[in-house]
């Protein structure tokens, strides 16, 4: 597709979302300088608008409505709370204690507390959770570095395989962990870039990972992640820039707490320094 | 008698942080949106977070909202719709071995609208997939494939054993053709 070729062939897939990105990126660049494409894309898009309404009609639990009140009340709490820290917080003194020692993405592995395989598994799968099978067959065959280059999953697997020569029975029994864990996942925007994001609090155990990835950072800097419960703000990992980065809450972790990141200088910060941002509710 | 508040005075009142205009939203368009959350994710706690998710994305975001990103509705749904297929991509890749001919149908539950909000959208529902139903069945599954499961186009040309262009024709074709039934009903163009 040039650009001086008319999208309209593909103005349907694109507003229903069906293109892959590099094409849609193409769509839209095309659209953008062209009248008659454009006009046909919103025309389209008027359309998908009500396509939510062919759903069939269900109703919600009657509990709904009141947590999200609550939570949208907690955030408010939270972002207080966090916005005064920040004021608050003038003297940086980095902190190298065991929560803030950089995390490599493939540390993971390293063995922390009996977690590692998790948060390889959790690392490696962000975004594809629930293709354990496929990964673990993946896995068990894939003692070279030959895997599909289209196939991003199986290329992370791949590189975590080599830093770390994980065995498949490991891999298993950290499929179990995570089979059992409290996952909450989202998918974040930050000026067009989706950034994944999941919270994992594993059974058993008195701590939570989140596992994300994170855009590049000037110099210096990483992000560092903040809880706030019930009024009260807790510090966690940091988090350096990067593909299925990972850190830990040292807390279990539940519904209704807010989880948020800040920019620090390396090392971290005894309270954030700001900016905030990715703030959510469990 | 209080007047009732646009979508927009909704808007504005939430980015004020008013909470009785989240309230207002959520009575307004739950139903649509855990609907529509349930029906692409098709498990019911998942549905309720990413419809929770959503309303409190608007609640954080209703200052920066701007007329052009749609109506406040359309903004809403979109991005449950875009949560609900994150979800759906992150949980489980689609099984390419499923004959499309097996995937579930929409699933029926009866359910009593409780204001008149709820009605006027269940009524504007049945259009829609009235509306849908009339499409040639090939045009209807690659809609349905692309916006409620989530499948991409390559993935539904395989699916259904067809060239990629049979798929952008039938995506194109089904959506103009659903245009042009809505718009007959007074919705569609003129609903966003």
């Amino acid at each position: 597709m040039s650009d001086d070729v008319h999208v309209s062939e593909s103005a349907g897939a694109y507003v229903l979302g069906a293109l892959a990105t590099e094409e849609a990126q193409q769509v839209e660049a095309h659209a953008a300088a062209c009248s008659q494409c454009r006009k046909e894309i919103a025309e389209l898009k008027q359309v998908v608008s009500v396509l939510p309404l062919a759903a069939s009609s269900v109703e919600p639990s009657t509990d709904l409505k009141a947590r999200i009140l609550a939570a949208s009340k907690g955030e408010d709490q939270a972002d207080a709370i966090l916005r005064r820290a920040v004021v608050t917080s003038e003297q940086h003194e980095p902190k190298r204690d065991f929560w803030h020692r950089p995390i490599p993405s493939w540390a993971g592995v390293a063995g922390w507390l009996g977690l590692a395989a998790a948060c390889v598994i959790a690392g490696i799968f962000i975004g594809v959770t629930g293709e354990h099978n496929r990964m673990l067959a993946f896995v068990a065959r894939s003692s070279s570095s030959v895997y599909p280059a289209a196939d991003s999953a199986s290329r992370s697997i791949a590189t975590s395989y080599a830093v770390y020569p994980v065995s498949t029975e490991e891999l298993s029994q950290a499929v179990e962990i995570i089979n059992e864990s409290k996952v909450w996942d989202f998918s974040l925007t930050k000026t067009g870039k989706r950034m994944p994001y999941k919270v994992i609090q594993p059974p058993h155990v008195s701590h939570a990972m989140i596992v994300t990835d994170m855009p590049p950072l000037k110099a210096g800097m990483v992000y560092q992640v903040w809880l706030v419960r019930r009024g009260k703000m807790h510090r966690g990992g940091i988090v350096m820039p990067g593909h299925g980065v990972q850190t830990i809450i040292p807390m279990r972790v539940q519904s209704g707490d807010v989880i948020a990141f800040s920019m620090e200088p390396s090392g971290g910060s005894a309270l954030p320094s700001g900016p905030l941002m990715m703030q959510q509710t469990l | 008698m209080t007047a009732v508040r646009t979508d927009e005075q909704v808007l504005t009142a939430l980015a004020q942080r008013d909470l009785s205009a989240l309230e207002e939203l959520y009575d307004r368009y739950s139903k649509v949106a855990y609907s529509l959350a349930y029906r692409i994710v098709g498990d019911r706690g998942t549905a309720e977070d990413v419809v929770q998710d959503a309303f409190l994305s608007v609640w954080r975001q209703a200052a920066s909202y701007r007329r052009e990103r749609g109506a406040p509705r359309t903004w809403l749904l979109s991005i449950v719709h875009h949560r609900s297929i994150d979800r759906l991509r992150s949980s489980a890749a689609p099984s390419m071995t499923i004959p499309y001919d097996d995937l579930p149908e929409d699933r029926e539950e009866a359910e009593t609208p409780s204001i008149w909000q709820q009605a006027w959208n269940n009524v504007r529902g049945d259009i829609v997939r009235h509306a849908l139903a009339r499409l040639p069945v090939e045009q209807k599954k690659s809609i349905e494939l692309a916006y409620f499961s989530g499948y991409t186009q390559s993935e539904i040309a395989e699916l259904m054993g067809v060239p990629l262009g049979t798929v952008k024709g039938r995506m194109r074709i089904g959506l103009q053709k659903l245009r042009a039934m809505l718009s007959s009903q007074e919705i569609g163009a003129s609903s966003s």
